[in-house]
């Protein structure tokens, strides 16, 4: 029985050994107890049985046994790795102080590019991945309006459909509406420009940020007479101290008490970097109110709901409104029903998932380039491992402490990178957290930093493998004769930097495409000259301005006022400018009353095309005889007149604005004359296109002027001190009044910020991954040259000439390149079709820019080619050969 | 009435220590040598003696290997290691010290006054 199991020992598992041994130690136990009691004179039943007493329970000591002895050999093993994982570790930092060259190129490269994708997965993680920071976020979706065809959808509800939605919901746990934007705020004597969030419906059930002090606002605050406000705990703490301290205060907004009634931590709270909440009268509505798309819609769906089940019960509920009131169904095809973090991200997932893309193929050069190197050195290794192969080293052995090279390398290259991602990374992160939407959420922590040590083990790894097993075979093979290496013809290492040339090529072609699309971009015409005109955004909150004739009279005399200082060349006001917010309506003509397209309503003092340089193409511009007695007229842009009168002249035609004009005029809106055509504007800067747009003077729609935006222009000697002049002026005009200035230049550049920094990142990365090839090149090419030395010397003896011999040598390299540009020019073609939402006016395969950025590369590449090349043509044959 | 005394808790290893101190010894020969020289006094089940051994291997107190014993047939052979000898050193000490005041006290008498 012994015997069966010893044959059978080997091929047991060691932990079947384990059991095997242990079973028969104890059987042995039993056998010599059984054979001296026979010897004693006892019978031989007797004897067992005696034997088992006095042994106790036999299986149960066997089972823990078992587990002792197993869990002891798994200790043992751990320990003896982690002794040799120690050896091969010590020896690793020797090898690194031995040739310090290496290492220290190797942790350079690979903590550049381990830095760059610490800091873009950074991006990534807080924008995408992170989960939101409110209580079950899987549960909240963003609820949108939908026009007729099925993907025609639009981020914005009217209260009056959210108002049906909410009564028709039975999958919805809480939903609730929102309207977000810079307010005044009066806080003691003092006023302040705010970011404010005005909510209704149980907005706060559906995001429950954590309290800090007080209470949220519920659905009944909006209905009350008394207003409340709950504020974000950073503005609390600034303006009153504490949290606590701030509840029962009060805060004048609209020229309005509230009076604070909770304080909630702003990390928890939506939207990120609101400073305020109140809540507001939600009401139902028929008719046009439908039509008014101006709020946001959230829901918390029912535990156990899934988001088509809320979209098709919702979608039911919308059918039901377009049935009952076909007045009010524009944009009520369906409700769509989206997971708000997708709602959140959707805009810039593509540009961050680009990002991230190219910046692992930067961090693949950058391994591409260490394995390189180090088969480049395999020849000098070979013979350090053969001797170790020879004295019995297996060659797994050889190649783990060959892979600990390049982990231990990697280790302080992520150590390295790490470092630096936190030091200079915000470099990148701080502009970009701004552009992005939850930016706030980003931010470099233990959980990037584990990310971070998993990505520097699978570069470590993916560096070392190529090297380890060509060195570990061909010592094997070699035995240690250095002669017998196989050099061959081919370029060791070729095939590497044919793959870092690829995708070198292709994350610059990416960045040439935008690029070119960017510098096309910029140099559209705006159809406004942003440069040097100041903008304040100015409330008229008091109630003796409800009736409007007050208001013109302070936008009057504040323009009059602007008018003298010495620095402003002209001064104009609107309720609605470029970059800013944008209300648009129905429109409506004799001759067709509900076109199928809308135009912005821009309310407008007579300076505004003056100021802001807008070209006015036919008619006339307002001027001071139109006024509140005249007759009502108008000027529309190059668009409208061309969808609204195509072919004929517009002067003189009729049109009106329902949407905008019909609660004025008891539901009935006014026609309007048009007296002028003026140039289109780009109203969300470069990037958006022309929208028709109607203009109407402020003097004839009083009751619109309560809000406006105030627009300066400078001279140009005076601009930089224009907005100080302008703030003043303002606060002089009325001492009660928040002035927040900003350039209309700046807006501009903002709008084009996320395009500007995606663009400079991307070519960041193109640039790195150049760099990293040419040393790529470099390190080949002079590789190359040092086993070809003999060659080259034979040769350069037999008369060959110095430019015969570069050729030879730069054909290799020439070779190498042009593959890896053929593969780049292909995987690039086939890639580019991602950056196709972040292209405008510029096709995906623009042949000039691929054309480009090859000739960019190749040019560069030669070059690096060419330095060893050079030195190796130049070489004195006969000294060569000597050295040999 | 059984004669025969419990273990206390511990001293089973002591014991199996000072025994391995004569040199190395399988299983079954440490449970006879701890028979033999307690006249059958002490009382342990086989099994306890065998969690001792793999206990004390597993600190590194002893060491086993396999052996063959006088007739032939393959048995582990466990030995002292040298931290098994400080050990065995140190616990003997302990023990007596212990022995010896825990004696003294119950010798104590009452005295008259």
């Amino acid at each position: 029985m012994l015997d069966y199991r010893r044959i059978f020992r080997l091929r047991l598992g060691r932990r079947a050994e384990l059991r095997a041994e242990l079973d028969e130690e104890l059987t042995t136990h039993i056998e010599l107890r059984v054979d001296e009691l026979v010897a004693r004179g006892m019978g031989r039943e007797e004897a067992m049985r005696e034997a088992r007493k006095r042994f106790g329970d036999f299986d149960e000591a066997k089972r823990e046994l078992y587990s002792s002895v197993r869990r002891r050999e798994v200790r043992l093993r751990w320990g003896r790795m982690l002794d040799s994982v120690g050896r091969d570790v010590r020896l690793a930092f020797r090898r690194m102080v031995k040739s310090p060259g290496f290492a220290v190129v190797s942790i350079s490269i690979l903590g550049l590019a381990i830095s760059l994708t610490t800091v873009m997965f950074t991006l990534v993680d807080g924008v995408l991945l992170r989960p939101l920071p409110f209580p079950e976020p899987e549960r909240l979706v963003s609820l949108e309006s939908v026009g007729e065809g099925s993907d025609d959808s639009y981020a914005y509800v009217s209260m009056a459909n959210w108002h049906d939605w909410r009564a028709g919901t039975t999958t919805l746990a809480a939903t609730g509406i929102s309207e977000q934007g810079r307010i005044s705020v009066g806080i003691g004597g003092d006023a302040f420009r705010v970011t404010g969030t005005s909510v209704g419906g149980d907005f706060f059930q559906v995001f429950q940020p954590t309290l800090m002090a007080g209470r949220p606002l519920t659905m009944e605050d909006g209905q009350a007479i008394n207003q409340v406000t709950v504020l974000a705990s950073s503005f609390a703490t600034r303006h009153f101290g504490s949290p606590d301290d701030a509840l029962g205060r009060t805060l004048t907004i609209s020229g309005r008490p509230y009076e604070v009634v909770g304080v909630v931590d702003e990390h928890t709270a939506h939207p990120e970097r609101s400073d305020l909440w109140v809540a507001f009268h939600v009401a139902a509505g028929n008719g046009a109110a439908r039509n008014n798309i101006n709020f946001q819609a959230f829901g918390r769906l029912k535990e156990g709901v899934d988001v088509d089940r809320a979209r098709s019960e919702l979608d039911a509920v919308a059918s039901g409104i377009r049935a009952t009131d076909p007045e009010g169904a524009f944009h009520s095809h369906g409700v769509g029903v989206v997971p708000l973090q997708q709602a959140l991200v959707s805009d810039v997932a593509d540009t961050l998932w680009l990002l991230m893309l190219a910046v692992v193929a930067v961090l693949f050069v950058a391994c591409a380039n260490l394995a390189g190197l180090g088969l480049a050195g395999a020849r000098r290794r070979t013979g350090e491992v053969s001797l170790r192969l020879a004295l019995g080293c297996g060659r797994r052995q050889v190649i783990r402490q060959l892979l600990v090279e390049y982990l231990a390398i990697a280790a302080i290259g992520g150590a390295l990178g790490l470092t630096l991602a936190w030091t200079v990374g915000d470099l990148i992160l701080g502009p970009m957290a701004l552009e992005l939407p939850r930016g706030t959420a980003v931010r470099l922590d233990l959980r990037v930093a584990l990310f971070t040590a998993g990505l520097t083990i699978g570069a470590g790894l993916l560096a070392g493998i190529a090297p380890a097993v060509r060195i570990s075979r061909s010592a094997d093979l070699t035995g240690g004769s250095r002669r017998h290496l196989r050099v061959g013809r081919s370029l060791p290492g070729g095939t590497l930097v044919a793959i870092e040339v690829a995708l070198a090529l292709a994350i610059l072609i990416g960045g040439g495409l935008l690029l070119r699309s960017l510098q096309v971009v910029a140099a559209r015409d705006l159809g406004y000259d942003p440069a040097g005109v100041v903008v304040v955004e100015v409330d008229l909150n008091g109630e003796e301005y409800r009736s409007g004739t007050l208001a013109v009279e302070y936008w009057r005399t504040l323009l009059d006022n602007l008018e003298q200082h010495p620095g402003v060349q002209s001064a104009a006001v609107a309720n609605w400018i470029p970059t800013g917010d944008l209300g648009t309506g129905f429109v409506a003509l004799p001759h067709d009353p509900e076109p199928d397209f809308g135009a912005s309503y821009r309310v407008v003092s007579e300076g505004f095309f003056e100021t802001l340089e807008i070209a006015v193409l036919r008619g006339r511009a307002f001027d001071p005889s139109d006024g509140p007695g005249t007759e009502r007229v108008a000027l529309v842009n190059r668009a409208l007149a061309d969808r609204a009168w195509p072919g004929s002249n517009p002067i003189g035609q009729r049109i009106a604005s329902p949407s905008m004009e019909a609660w004025l005029y008891d539901g009935q809106a006014p026609w309007l004359s048009v007296i002028g055509v003026v140039d289109d504007i780009r109203h969300d800067g470069y990037e958006s296109d022309n929208e028709p747009e109607l203009y109407v003077l402020y003097r004839q729609v009083p009751r619109w002027t309560r809000g406006m935006n105030v627009v300066v222009r400078g001279l140009e000697s005076e601009r930089a001190t224009l907005s100080t002049q302008v703030g003043e002026a303002i606060r002089a005009s009325n001492p009660a009044l928040a002035v927040e200035t900003s350039r209309l230049d700046d807006r501009v550049a903002n709008l084009l910020q996320e395009r500007v920094l995606t663009q400079r990142i991307l070519a960041g990365f193109g640039v790195t991954a150049l760099l990293l090839m040419c040393l790529g090149v470099y390190g080949l090419v002079a590789h190359a040259v040092s086993q070809r030395t003999r060659e080259i010397a034979v040769r350069a003896a037999l008369g060959a000439r110095s430019t015969g011999l570069l050729g030879l040598i730069l054909g290799g390299a020439g070779r190498v390149i042009g593959v890896g540009t053929a593969i780049g020019l292909a995987v690039a073609y086939g890639l580019t079709g991602l950056l196709d939402s972040l292209l405008i006016d510029v096709p995906a395969t623009d042949p000039a820019t691929f054309l480009a950025a090859a000739a960019l590369l190749v040019t560069v590449g030669m070059l690096a080619a060419l330095i060893p090349s050079v030195r190796a043509a130049r070489m004195d044959p006969s000294e060569a050969l000597r050295g040999e | 009435m059984d004669s025969r005394l419990p273990l206390l808790k511990g001293t089973l290893d002591l014991l199996v220590l000072k025994a391995l101190s004569f040199g190395p010894a399988h299983g079954y020969g440490l449970a006879t040598w701890l028979e033999e020289n307690s006249a059958g006094g002490l009382t342990a089940e086989d099994s306890a003696l065998y969690q001792a051994l793999h206990r004390m291997e597993g600190r590194g107190l002893v060491e086993a290997e396999w052996g063959v014993t006088e007739n032939s047939r393959r048995a582990r052979y466990y030995s002292l290691t040298t931290r098994g000898c400080q050990h065995l050193e140190a616990e003997m000490q302990t023990w007596e010290r212990y022995a010896a005041l825990v004696s003294s006290i119950l010798s104590l008498r009452p005295t008259t006054a």
